[in-house]
């Protein structure tokens, strides 16, 4: 079977509790279409999200999720979000840097165990962490991010999987398939194999199991 | 024409900058400075959601949609610009490859340390960027009003979560230019309109002011 599919077909294969990493920042990069159907579309439940940020303004279908069928999420940003704060309160919801964010993921899809990185030290960040001198300097231990899924769009995907994503949309997008088992990508430009200048692949086709194409 | 007190703030950060200089831009009052960097002085803009080369905001005509600021402004992108994906863009940041990062704050004190990602019992941003930013970037400038409507917002000791110890290097306000020492924070320039009892009065921290402390000018 190709990896051009329906948005149903492509979702069928995420489970309850599954750890789905969403891309983008804020609206952009964001795999809005996707994110929607699942919340209207299925009655997925418990879902662990690792998503840089929530907004209630312009990530509307997120936000429900988080309302409804989240048992907790890894963050860096979520002003403005009801949902988020309220995980927030009741100790559902990480905050963390966001390099460390990004590079959680990197490793997670490059086997990357764990990395050492001075950020977050001398702040409640450090809490629980295991700390090393290094050189003379204080590191604290961060550990890779892996997920289930991860749900990413694309300015460009070919029918293999390859993707180009324009500009500042790569964000999180490009790191996430690498790091997860079952990588949905979404966008408006699905073309041929061949299409897309090698020179120009953000993300390399092996990595992505599903291709849906939407509308603009 | 008078400056209003942001837009003053932000040319004498702006002042601040050599030349070469990579520099990465917080939001709010950090957005204004890109106006007033001093001709001729060559600058890099970084955004942390993967850009280098930040240029003005576009003419609504000519949006780009995928080309914005880590606000979630429209920006436009220098010749010689480039971007890159977050694991890039925080490698240059972490890295040490960022010059100086300007940012606000809710609380800041003599140690340096600095607070602006929560309120506890009452506001919850989260970190984004900054705290790798300011952990990492070579100096770290906090641009800010002196006070909360009038409570103080430089301290002894910051009362709030940090989102960094011992980072910053200079807080330049409405009222004051202040260099964070290994003694305490140094009182470099005094705005023009402001005097040494209020500032004083406006700040909570002990403050080291020199006999001869300069007037805070910016560029006409």
């Amino acid at each position: 079977m190709g990896k051009l599919m329906s948005i149903l077909e492509a979702i069928e294969p995420i489970k309850d509790g599954d750890t789905i990493l969403v891309g983008g920042f804020g609206p952009m990069g964001y795999p809005g279409r996707v994110m929607r159907a699942i919340l209207k579309q299925t009655e997925l439940k418990d879902l662990f999200f690792v998503a840089n940020a929530a907004n209630q303004n312009y990530l509307v279908a997120f936000e429900k999720l988080l309302r409804t069928r989240t048992r907790g999420m890894i963050a860096t940003f979520t002003r403005p979000s009801a949902a988020a704060d309220k995980m927030y309160n009741e100790g559902t919801l990480e905050i963390i840097p966001q390099g460390t964010f990004s590079e959680r993921i990197r490793a997670g899809g490059a086997g990357i165990p764990a990395f050492f990185t001075p950020v977050g030290f001398g702040t409640a960040v450090e809490e629980g962490k295991t700390k090393m001198v290094i050189d003379g300097k204080e590191y604290l231990m961060e550990k890779a991010i892996k997920g289930d899924v991860a749900i990413i769009k694309a300015t460009k995907v070919d029918l293999d999987g390859n993707c180009f994503m324009s500009g500042c949309t790569k964000n999180f997008g490009a790191l996430m398939p690498a790091a997860a088992k079952y990588t949905i990508v979404e966008a408006e430009e699905v073309v041929k194999v061949g299409k897309i200048d090698p020179e120009l692949v953000t993300v390399p086709g092996i990595l992505i199991d599903a291709i849906v194409k939407v509308g603009a | 024409m008078a400056l209003d007190w942001r837009n003053f703030v932000a040319r004498r950060v702006a002042m601040l900058f050599e030349d070469g200089d990579v520099i990465n831009l917080g939001i709010g009052l950090p957005t204004l400075i890109p106006n007033h960097i001093p001709a001729g002085l060559k600058v890099t803009l970084q955004g942390e959601n993967g850009v280098l080369g930040l240029g003005p905001a576009p003419p609504l005509h000519e949006i780009n949609k995928d080309v914005f600021d880590a606000g979630g402004a429209w920006a436009t992108l220098n010749p010689g610009g480039s971007f890159f994906d977050s694991a890039v863009s925080f490698a240059l940041i972490r890295g040490g490859h960022v010059d100086i990062t300007v940012l606000g704050a809710l609380q800041v004190d003599t140690e340096g340390n600095l607070a602006n990602w929560m309120v506890p019992g009452k506001l919850m941003a989260g970190y984004g960027g900054a705290m790798d930013l300011i952990t990492c970037a070579k100096k770290v400038i906090v641009a800010m009003e002196h006070t909360n409507k009038g409570d103080p917002k430089i301290f002894n000791k910051c009362t709030f979560p940090l989102t960094g110890a011992h980072c910053v290097d200079i807080i330049v306000t409405n009222m004051a230019l202040i260099e964070v020492t290994d003694k305490g924070l140094l009182v470099k320039e005094i705005a023009p309109d402001t005097t040494i009892e209020q500032l004083k009065a406006a700040t909570e921290a002990d403050l080291i002011i020199p006999d001869d402390v300069k007037v805070m000018t910016v560029y006409e």
